[in-house]
């Protein structure tokens, strides 16, 4: 494996153990499933020399954003329904802590992915970047190599795409 | 510096915020964009969102976000409560609040678990049982409301809600004095003492466990999570026993080798648990447990600290305790801070000391005596605890109890343990490089195992393979290069992985093959038909969007042109095979359609939809041409048969079975109801094998039976339970194998039997009978049979036959008969439908239990009714894998059955080869003697049938029966020809008729793929050969004669051991010997030398000189009697191997009969032992039903397999060791492939 591929699995592997060590529960995407299933899709290849190396990437990074959305909107969907059960009044209301709608991670989530389908549209080349920085988790570095760039392109890439969504995002939220 | 204007947006923006002031940009950007309106517009808007901070500002790590998201549950709703907030996480389970509306509207606390589902269905009943469901109720107790699962898979505890703090937290935060803590640990052991009286152990108890709340303004201690542990240590069990055939770990296989150091093996806070709860074997788990915790409970009370100075830290495990606790003490406690000294120092020290004490012999035998020590304590009164019991440690304590602790069974956990220590000692030492290699070899041969254990092949084969070099060696006799067979041996553990063919979006609702194309079909919940080649499957050949909106089922026309699509819109649609044309549009009905097919002879065409009914329709033009109905309830599957028949289930339970052609409709109906379950169950598939011979069903809850058609009707003949709804099945062409798709995405494949069980007969064995003879009836007749001395039988049993279904049988007898009580005496006998009882169809009681004046034969029925996929696996005929994560829709064999493919709902259609992995049985009638030949052969003699026969092929053939003139005493193979055997018979063993004298001893010679045997003539003397020791290198036989039964009486009986060279005929040499029996016969490889074990003495035997030397050194070493167990030679015939009864292993120079070395075997007694070509492992096999790799140079045990559950008794290699051999005390024959030693150097 090349360098930059190393950083990128340690990375991983450090994360996936730091998961497992809470051992979450969930019968249907449990973190483990989520690692399995983006590890299989692009570690299991990894193996197969034949496939392309940059391309299992690519597949990578696009199964992460699936997965993560995946989970966000099912997070979002129980932000719902507790904040159901607060309007609906009765008792125990202390209990439950929520943050103001729209300000949870989830809903963040929810509503970048939404604004990333509208850029992506409008930039496809930036899309890539974020999406190779935010759901793979690369560094400027690793993110040209992958892309093809040069990091000064990517970085400028980033800082406008970054502005660009973080706009985008709080206009879906009127 | 800005060559030229920037026009698009990016570059604008960009530039922008490169300017240092608000000021500046407002004026760039009324100066340039000022024609640009839209342009001008987007960066404005831009630049006022600048400083607002987002997600993407700080990017963590995807993993870590996804696992944000998941970790919190609140706002899911868990059977009827509504998750509020989570309040803790931890060992297998998240604690939240939770609301629970009915009957009173209530806050309760729910603890999540994730268990398997074996699990789920027991767990409330075992919380109820074990009365820690509304059996618990003591005021410090936190009540446990209730338990149960979802339809998601979540389990759940419902438990009081306790708001209060952690006992530890509690006392620190307000610095309380001792005594206040006393006071309130003192609640606590009054909660665990009420719980052991009902019989409750805890399990896991740890400040975190014990909450303090305030109840009418005093602080009340609450102890919760009470046999948590217990549901959580099943689970791990279960899954661990499953590690092997199932994924589950997945994420240990990506993370690597790390993890298996760090993780963990059973859950609990490594300081609070005891070193019996450490070493993993639930079995030492007892209530003195609960006391060890309390001890170290006490300790963190006392002194806020943890024993040991325990840190939270992912490197820290339990098995980095255990070494810790095991090789050393912790800190006194009153030592741990000054201002304790005083206090604690003398009592609380002992206190703690006593409840802490490594043995649990040691410890106080109950919370009431630690109370009441307590209690002296704080009364100023002498304490129990012996100020000399003192917390101890050391590595001497480990060394001197290492027997102990293997005796206990300590589990792998303890093999490293050992391992580390020999490391570290050796290291010490500064041993030589060559000696750090084999070191490291065999740790990491240790930590493959470990990997295997966890069922992480990935690992392991990472393992296996940098040791690839290291692996071959020289082989002791040939000199040639062989790969060590502790190597080939976890090698041969990891199964081939299921292929992954291919990964769509949607579930995949059904799959079929297209086998004249070699191509596969999945139809999904996206409506999408696909059609793809199995071999390549990349390339999808048609990707058909049928706007079915979902497809439930498909099928093939006999002709193999079209593709039936079943959807959900009603309707049926035609495809054409090779160019996806639709050519038909069929609306069955409103509802959706679940399934269709032809008839083979493709003149009608049935479907089953979300109706009561089946509909027959004509193939040519579609019309209705009849219909069958189902009472009113839904229907969910259907299949055709050969010969016309067609069967459908529904959601009753209910199958019935029609033929299609002709006018009738009617229709048999087949009440399966499983035995024992209330409600009916859901049919989820019914399948008809290739010959329409056989019907397999399956239902919910994991029921599937098979039914034949005996005499034009189906009746059941096999029923198998496993453990989730059984989804599909498939049959092999010749219907001896069939596949079995389950809902939690398993795959098991099953060998049918091939004859069913029609009768069932008892009677006492032959032997039985014949060791007996002056037994008479009641009349004083002979006894002939069992049946002549019952006064009456329970369950309708009778000499004729008794009942398939019994599994215990209760005899009185009229005259007192001996030795009846053991099992041995008994035999059960099946018969098939021709009236004969094929090879294997016998059992022995598993149990005789004397009552009431009779006996109670209790018998495993493994004929009988239902089973379980354990069962199977054990018996051998079930192997299963794992390849899905979710529901198997379809599992399909390919045309040349060397490969199974499965389609999922998943998305995922896999391809699994079907060779053996593991350990599969080989013949099952109760073996007595065997021996392994070549080319997967065996050699071997059968209690129940008393035939000899020889096992051809690898594939499993049926035996062979190749000797018909009575039984044989012993088997011996010819040292210098491995595939010749040598068979002896006494004059016992053959055939005879009541009256004659029994014959004379003979020795038969078979050589390789010899029909009938030579008898081989033996010396004419008076004396009586009773045993046949092998035959040396050179020809001659080593015999065993007997004073002739005549001339006993008189005078002492005379025993010698005689050589006869057979081709001279003439004797070598003789030897007296004791009169004793032989045991634990070994020959070495040479041919030369035996050894073997007369009572408690071994002697060693020169075969060529005839020199006995007896007493062998290093045996009595310890001045007692030793008994023998098993013995084996070096392959070189230098060294001896001894295993006595003690488990140790010693080591004997065959020249000199001195000890070389000695160690100790943990685990259970080894039975047997071989040792390997390359003489650097020796195998054993133990009561444990453990296989255990021993590496000689170290001395260690590298290695450990659990194949089986049983006992293992004898252990066996085939010459070339490509196969292992084992039987079990069930006298199953087992075989594990080792791969093969290969020749060649380095290669793959």
């Amino acid at each position: 494996m090349d360098q930059p591929t190393q950083g990128f699995y340690q990375e991983l592997r450090t994360i996936a153990y730091s998961l497992i060590r809470r051992e979450y529960r969930l019968h249907t995407l449990s973190p483990t499933d989520l690692f399995h299933e983006a590890y299989v899709r692009v570690g299991a290849r990894m193996h197969g020399l034949a496939s392309e190396f940059r391309s299992t990437k690519a597949l990578f990074i696009i199964t992460m954003r699936r997965i993560l959305i995946d989970h966000a909107r099912r997070r979002l969907a129980r932000e719902r329904a507790l904040r159901n059960c607060l309007l609906n009044g009765g008792k125990f209301l202390e209990a439950i802590d929520l943050c103001p709608e729209g300000t949870s991670k989830a809903s963040q989530l929810v509503s970048l992915d939404e604004a990333l389908v509208l850029f992506a549209k409008e930039f496809p080349s930036h899309a890539k970047v974020v999406e190779s920085r935010f759901f793979g988790g690369m560094t400027i570095p690793e993110c040209a190599e992958h892309l093809g760039k040069s990091e000064a392109t990517v970085q400028r890439r980033w800082e406008f795409s970054k502005a660009w969504l973080n706009a985008k995002i709080a206009e879906l939220g009127q | 510096m800005m060559p030229t204007p920037p026009n698009s947006l990016e570059d604008v923006y960009l530039y922008l915020i490169g300017l240092g002031s608000e000021s500046e940009r407002v004026q760039w950007v009324e100066a340039n964009l000022e024609d640009k309106p839209a342009l001008r517009e987007e960066v404005l808007k831009l630049l006022a969102a600048r400083n607002i901070k987002g997600i993407l500002d700080e990017p963590d790590p995807p993993l870590l976000q996804a696992g944000k998201l998941i970790e919190d549950l609140s706002g899911e709703e868990v059977g009827p409560y509504l998750l509020l907030k989570l309040l803790g996480s931890g060992g297998m389970g998240d604690v939240y609040l939770a609301r629970e509306r009915e009957p009173v509207e209530r806050l309760v606390a729910i603890k999540l678990l994730r268990l398997d589902v074996n699990i789920q269905a027991d767990m409330k009943r075992f919380l109820r049982e074990r009365q820690i469901m509304g059996g618990l109720q003591h005021p410090n107790i936190a009540q446990i409301f209730t338990a149960g699962s979802t339809e998601d898979g979540y389990s759940y505890i419902v438990m009081e809600y306790v708001e209060g703090t952690y006992l530890d937290r509690f006392c620190r935060e307000r610095a309380l004095p001792l005594r206040k803590r006393l006071e309130l640990y003192l609640q606590c052991c009054r909660a665990i003492e009420h719980a052991h009286q009902k019989g409750v152990i805890h399990r896991d108890i740890k400040p975190s466990n014990v909450m303090v709340t305030e109840i009418d303004g005093v602080a009340t201690v609450k102890v919760i999570d009470f046999g948590i542990a217990k549901i959580q240590e099943m689970a791990g069990e279960v899954e661990s026993r499953s590690a092997r055939s199932s994924y589950r770990n997945d994420l240990v296989r990506a993370v690597g080798s790390d993890l298996i150091t760090k993780g963990n093996l059973s859950p609990g806070t490594p300081p609070f648990m005891s070193p019996e709860q450490c070493s993993g074997d639930p079995a030492l788990v007892d209530t003195r447990s609960d006391i060890y915790s309390l001890g170290a409970l006490l300790y963190n009370l006392m002194t806020d600290r943890l024993p040991y100075d325990w840190e939270e830290r992912p490197e820290n495990t339990i098995r980095s305790f255990y070494m810790t606790a095991m090789t050393s003490a912790p800190k006194l406690p009153s030592r741990c801070a000054p201002h304790l000294e005083g206090m604690l120092k003398g009592d609380l020290d002992s206190i703690i000391g006593m409840a802490m004490q490594r043995d649990s012999g040691n410890r106080y035998a109950s919370v009431g005596e630690l109370v009441s020590d307590l209690n002296n304590h704080l009364e100023y009164r002498p304490v129990r605890a012996n100020p000399l019991t003192v917390l101890q440690g050391g590595k001497k304590y480990f060394r001197r109890h290492r027997l102990a602790l293997a005796a206990a069974g300590v589990a792998i956990a303890g093999l490293l343990v050992g391992l580390c220590l020999a490391l570290v000692q050796s290291w010490r030492a500064g041993e030589s490089e060559r000696t750090a290699k084999s070191h490291a070899y065999a740790s990491d041969m240790l930590l493959a195992n470990m990997a295997i254990a966890q069922g992480d092949y990935a690992m392991t084969s990472e393992i296996l393979e940098r040791n690839r070099e290291s692996s071959f060696v020289t082989d002791v006799i040939t000199g040639r290069e062989i790969q060590r067979l502790d190597w080939r041996l976890l090698k041969s553990q990891v199964p081939d992985a299921a292929l992954e063919l291919q990964r769509f979006e949607g579930k995949i609702y059904f799959g079929m093959a297209i086998p004249d194309r070699d191509e596969l079909a999945s139809g999904d919940n996206k409506s999408f038909l696909r059609v793809f080649s199995r071999l390549t499957p990349e390339e999808q050949r048609l990707e058909i969007q049928t706007e079915q909106k979902e497809i439930n089922g498909l099928a093939l026309s006999p002709d193999n042109r079209l593709i039936a699509t079943a959807g959900d819109d009603g309707t049926v649609k035609f495809w054409d095979v090779s160019n996806g044309r639709l050519e038909r549009t069929l609306r069955v009905s409103n509802k959706q359609v679940f399934q269709c097919k032809w008839t083979m002879d493709g003149r009608y065409f049935v479907t089953v939809a979300n109706e009561p009914e089946a509909v027959v329709w004509s193939a040519e033009d579609f019309q209705i041409v009849k219909r069958f109905t189902s009472n009113g309830r839904t229907l969910e599957c259907m299949d055709i048969g050969p010969q016309g028949q067609v069967v459908y289930g529904s959601h009753d339970g209910i199958v019935r079975l029609g033929q299609v052609d002709g006018e009738s409709t009617d229709t048999q109906e087949l009440t399966l109801v499983p035995y024992r379950v209330i409600n009916a169950n859901r049919c989820s598939t019914v399948v008809f094998s290739p010959s329409g011979k056989l019907l397999g069903l399956g239902f919910n809850f994991g029921y599937m039976v098979l039914l034949r058609e005996i005499n034009g009707k189906f009746e059941p003949v096999e029923r198998i339970r496993f453990p989730t709804t059984v989804t599909s099945i498939a049959f092999n062409r010749d219907e001896s194998q069939a596949m079995v798709g389950e809902e939690s995405g398993r795959v098991h494949h099953l060998k049918l039997r091939m004859k069913w069980p029609v009768k069932s007969t008892l009677d006492f064995r032959s032997n039985f009978l014949r060791e007996y003879p002056d037994f008479k009836t009641g009349d004083g007749h002979d006894l002939t049979s069992l049946w002549d001395i019952v006064e009456s039988a329970s369950a309708g049993a009778s000499r004729e036959s008794i009942p398939l279904d019994e599994d215990r049988i209760f005899l009185k007898f009229s005259v007192p008969v001996p030795v009846v009580q053991f099992p041995e005496s008994y035999v059960r006998t099946w018969f098939d439908e021709s009236g004969e009882s094929p090879l294997g169809w016998s059992e022995i009681p598993s149990a005789v239990v004397l009552k009431n004046e009779g006996v109670e034969l209790q018998f495993a029925n493994r004929f009988g009714m239902w089973t379980d996929d354990d069962a199977l696996r054990r018996e051998g005929r079930l192997n299963s894998r794992a390849p899905h994560r979710s529901r198997v829709s379809r599992v399909v064999w390919s045309r040349n059955e060397e490969s199974l493919q499965t389609f999922s709902e998943e998305g995922a259609v896999c391809s699994i080869d079907i060779k053996r992995l593991g350990a599969s049985a080989v013949e099952s009638s109760n073996i007595m003697q065997f021996l392994p030949l070549n080319n997967g052969e065996v050699f071997f003699n059968s209690h129940a049938r008393q035939v000899y026969v020889l096992l051809s092929g690898v594939a499993e053939g049926p035996a062979e029966r190749l000797f018909t003139k009575g039984m044989l005493h012993s088997i011996s193979s010819d040292p210098t020809h491995p595939d010749t055997v040598y068979g002896f018979q006494t004059g016992d063993d053959q055939e005879r008729h009541d009256q004659e004298r029994p014959g004379e001893s003979k020795v038969f010679r078979w050589a390789y793929r010899d029909k009938e045997p030579v008898e081989v003539p033996l010396p004419k003397r008076e004396e009586r050969v009773s045993e046949f020791l092998g035959a040396t290198s050179s020809g001659r036989f080593v015999l065993r004669l007997l004073t002739p039964a005549a001339q006993i009486g008189n005078q002492a009986v005379k025993s010698y051991l005689y050589c006869w060279d057979p081709k001279e005929q003439k004797s070598a040499w003789s030897v007296d010997i004791p009169v004793e029996e032989v045991r634990a016969l070994a020959q070495s490889r040479g041919g030369r030398y035996f050894a073997f074990a007369l009572d408690n003495v071994a002697y060693l035997l020169d075969g060529e000189k005839g020199e006995l030397h007896g007493n062998l050194d290093g045996q009595s070493s310890q001045g007692m009697q030793q008994h023998f167990s098993t013995l084996a030679f070096s392959p070189d015939d230098r060294y001896l191997a001894v295993i006595c009864d003690d488990n140790s292993l010693q080591c004997v120079r065959v020249s000199d009969r001195r000890g070389i070395w000695r160690m100790q075997i943990p685990g259970g007694d080894a039975l047997s032992m071989i040792w390997s070509r390359d003489g650097k492992t020796i195998l054993t096999a133990a009561r444990d039903g453990k296989v255990r790799g021993i590496d000689v140079d170290l001395r260690q045990v590298t290695m450990e397999l659990s194949l089986f559950d049983r006992e293992l008794e004898q252990i066996k290699i085939s010459p070339e060791e490509d196969f292992l051999y084992l039987v079990n005390r069930t006298g199953f024959l087992y075989r594990v492939s080792c791969g093969s030693a290969g020749a060649g150097n380095g290669g793959k």
